[in-house]
C-alpha cells in the first residue's frame, strides 16, 4: 500500500465542515464539533478610504468574538458563491481560524476530512486538496460529500438527503456512500431568506430591530434605566444586515412552528399572538408570521407578502421558478434510477440548521406522499437532537473518518506528491 | 504495444492498495471490444453504444443504470463527458472515455473505488494523450 496506515482508532483526524451559516471543526471519534463559529467573517481594506477594491490587502476578522466587535467600515463577506467555496482568502483565514486558533493543532500529524458541497466544482476540490497539503502539510486529506455524510449520520447508506441550510437547501439522493448522479437540486429557500422575512415583517409594522450596537441603556429619571439609540456612523450596510439577521434568526428559530396542514395567512388572520422581547426591550407580538413563514418552503408564492425579500430574489432572477422543498424532493427522486426510487422515498432524512421548524418533518411526510406516486410508502427520517440535526454533515465525518475500513481511503501527501491535486477526484468522487 | 497487453498490464495489475479489478476491457466507440480479459462478460454493441451514448448524457443511464453484459452498475456522481462510474453491491465499475474508446474497469468486493479510478483514469489519461 503506498499511503500511510492508520490504526482504526488512533487516526486523529480532524473533521472539518465550512457551512454556509456556521463553520464546524473537531476530531473524528467525538460527537460533536468541537468548535463552531461563524462561516461570515469581517474585511476591512487595509488603504486609505476604501479605494482598494483590486488586489489590495485586506485585514479579515474570524470568530465569534471577532464579529460582535462592531468597527468602523468593516463590511461582513463570506466565501460563498452559489454555494459553493469561492473566495479563497476569506476560506483559508476560515480553515485558519478553525486549525490553528481554536484547535492549535499541528496540523502536519493530522489527518484531515473536508466536507464539501454536493455540487461542488473540480477546480474548488483541487484548490482544497492544494491547500490542505501545501499549507497544511496534511499527512492525509479526504473529501466526502455533504449529503452523504448526513446519510451515514443517519445511519442509512441510501436515502434522500434534505438539507436545509443557511443559503440554500440542497436535495440530493445517495445510495451505498455516493450521490447519484443527476440528482442534486438546490433551491435559495432556505435559513437565509426566512430570517430576512421575519425581519421584513417585524420592520414593516414600525418596530425597527435594533442590533446592540445601535443602542445604549443609561440611568435616567429615578435610576431606571433607559434605552438611547446611538447610531455609530461608519458601520456598514453588511455589517448591520448581519447583525439583524441574526436577530430575526433567533425570533424565527424561537417562536416558527411549521402549520399541519396549507397554510393560508389571510384566513388565519386571527390566530393568538407569541411575544418575542428584542435585545433593546422591546415586545413584539409574532401572529401569522409565526406560521407563515416557515410555510414559505412549502409554498414560494408567499413571499410576495414580505416585499423587500421578494423584489431582491426577483431582481436576482429566478424568482417564477422556485418551488416547494416537497416539488423540489419528488422531482429529485423521479430522476433517479427506478430500482432505488423505493428506497429513496422511504428514506428521507431531513437534516441541516433550518429542518429544526416545530413539525417540519410530518409536514414534509405529508407533502411528498401527496406527490409520490400511489405504491410509494413515504417516509421522512429527521432527528429530535436539535445538535444532531445542526451539525449532521460533521457528525457523518466524524463517523466515517474513524471507520477501519475507510483508513484504506485516504488520500496521502505521498499520492498527492506523485499524481498532484487531480487525484482527488479519483480517490473521493 | 497492442490493447491486449494494456489491459493484462496496466488494468489487471496489482492495484495501489494490493487488490485486482475483477474485469477490464477497451471497447471501441462503434461497439467493438478491442480487448478484454479472458472473463470478461459478453457485452452486446448495443450495450456499448448505449454507454457511449451516455457519456454525454447521462439522464437515461441515470434512471436504467449501466448495463455491462447483463449486469446492471447503478450510475453514481462522475465526470461529465469524461467519466461514469457505477455501484452494484460492495463492487462497480469506472468507465472513461477517450477519443475513439471506452477504457472499462469492473471491481469487486475489498477493493477501494479509488485504486479502480486510478488505473482505468490514468490509462484512458493515456490514450487520450497520445491521440486515441
Amino acid at each position: 500500500m503506498s499511503g500511510p496506515v492508520y490504526g482504526g482508532d488512533e487516526v486523529n483526524a480532524v473533521v472539518l465542515d465550512v457551512g454556509t451559516y456556521h463553520t464546524k471543526a473537531g476530531y473524528a471519534g467525538e460527537d460533536t464539533p468541537k468548535f463552531v463559529f461563524p462561516s461570515a467573517v469581517g474585511s476591512l481594506s487595509g488603504g486609505a478610504n476604501g479605494m482598494d477594491i483590486d488586489g489590495a490587502k485586506r485585514t479579515l476578522y474570524v470568530g465569534t468574538h471577532a464579529l460582535t466587535h462592531r468597527r468602523d467600515k468593516m463590511e461582513i463577506i463570506t466565501p460563498f458563491k452559489d454555494g459553493r467555496l469561492d473566495d479563497w482568502e476569506v476560506a483559508e483565514g476560515l480553515l485558519d481560524h478553525a486549525l490553528k486558533q481554536q484547535m492549535r493543532l499541528a496540523t502536519e500529524s493530522h489527518p484531515i476530512m473536508l466536507a464539501e458541497p454536493s455540487f461542488n466544482s473540480k477546480a474548488a476540490r483541487e484548490k482544497a486538496a492544494e491547500l490542505l497539503f501545501e499549507k497544511y502539510q496534511s499527512p492525509a486529506v479526504f473529501m466526502a460529500k455533504n449529503a452523504v455524510l448526513s446519510s451515514f449520520a443517519s445511519g442509512r447508506p441510501t436515502s434522500l438527503v434534505v438539507d436545509a441550510g443557511h443559503e440554500r437547501t440542497v436535495v440530493s439522493a445517495v445510495h451505498d456512500g455516493f450521490v447519484l448522479q443527476k440528482s442534486v437540486a438546490s433551491t435559495p429557500l432556505a435559513g437565509q431568506l426566512l430570517s430576512q422575512c421575519m425581519a421584513a415583517a417585524v420592520e414593516s409594522r414600525g418596530t425597527p430591530i435594533r442590533p446592540r450596537f445601535e443602542f445604549t441603556r443609561r440611568e435616567g429619571h429615578g435610576g431606571k434605566l433607559e434605552v438611547v439609540s446611538v447610531a455609530p456612523p461608519a458601520t456598514t450596510a453588511s455589517y448591520r444586515a448581519w447583525c439583524v439577521e441574526a436577530i430575526a434568526g433567533d425570533i424565527k428559530d424561537t417562536i416558527c412552528r411549521v402549520s399541519d396542514n396549507a397554510f393560508d395567512p389571510q384566513e388565519n388572520a386571527n390566530i393568538p399572538t407569541v411575544m418575542y422581547e428584542l435585545p433593546d426591550g422591546q415586545e413584539i407580538a409574532i401572529g401569522t408570521d409565526r406560521f407563515a413563514i416557515p410555510e414559505i418552503l412549502f409554498n414560494p408564492a408567499l413571499l410576495e407578502g414580505y416585499a423587500p425579500v421578494a423584489a431582491r430574489l426577483k431582481a436576482a432572477g429566478g424568482f417564477e421558478s422556485l418551488q416547494g422543498i416537497h416539488h423540489l424532493a419528488n422531482d429529485c427522486i423521479s430522476q433517479c434510477d427506478v430500482d432505488v426510487r423505493k428506497d429513496l422515498y422511504g428514506g428521507l432524512v431531513l437534516t441541516g440548521g433550518t429542518a429544526g421548524f416545530a413539525a417540519l418533518r410530518d409536514r414534509l411526510e405529508k407533502e411528498v406522499s401527496e406527490l409520490a406516486p400511489q405504491m410509494a410508502k413515504v417516509k421522512v427520517v429527521c432527528s429530535a437532537n436539535a445538535v444532531e440535526r445542526r451539525y449532521g454533515v460533521w457528525i457523518g465525518g466524524s463517523i466515517l473518518a474513524s471507520l477501519g475500513t475507510f483508513q484504506q481511503m485516504w488520500m496521502s501527501k505521498a499520492e498527492y506528491r506523485e499524481y498532484g491535486a487531480g487525484l482527488i477526484h479519483k480517490k473521493a468522487p | 504495444m497492442s490493447w491486449q497487453q494494456f489491459v493484462d498490464d496496466q488494468l489487471m495489475c496489482t492495484l495501489p492498495g494490493g487488490g485486482q479489478l475483477k474485469h477490464a476491457a477497451i471497447w471501441g466507440h462503434d461497439g467493438g471490444v478491442w480487448a478484454c480479459d479472458a472473463a470478461f462478460p459478453t457485452v452486446s454493441p448495443e450495450e456499448v453504444s448505449a454507454l457511449v451514448e451516455g457519456f454525454n448524457d447521462t439522464s437515461k443511464l441515470a434512471q436504467s443504470g449501466i448495463r455491462i453484459g447483463g449486469e446492471k452498475y447503478m450510475l453514481v456522481a462522475g465526470e461529465p463527458g469524461e467519466v461514469l462510474r457505477g455501484k452494484k453491491g460492495a463492487g462497480g465499475c469506472t468507465l472513461k472515455k477517450t477519443q475513439t474508446a471506452v477504457v472499462v474497469g469492473i471491481y469487486g468486493e475489498g477493493v477501494p473505488h479509488g485504486d479502480c479510478n486510478i488505473v482505468v483514469e490514468g490509462l484512458a489519461d493515456y490514450i487520450v494523450e497520445v491521440g486515441m
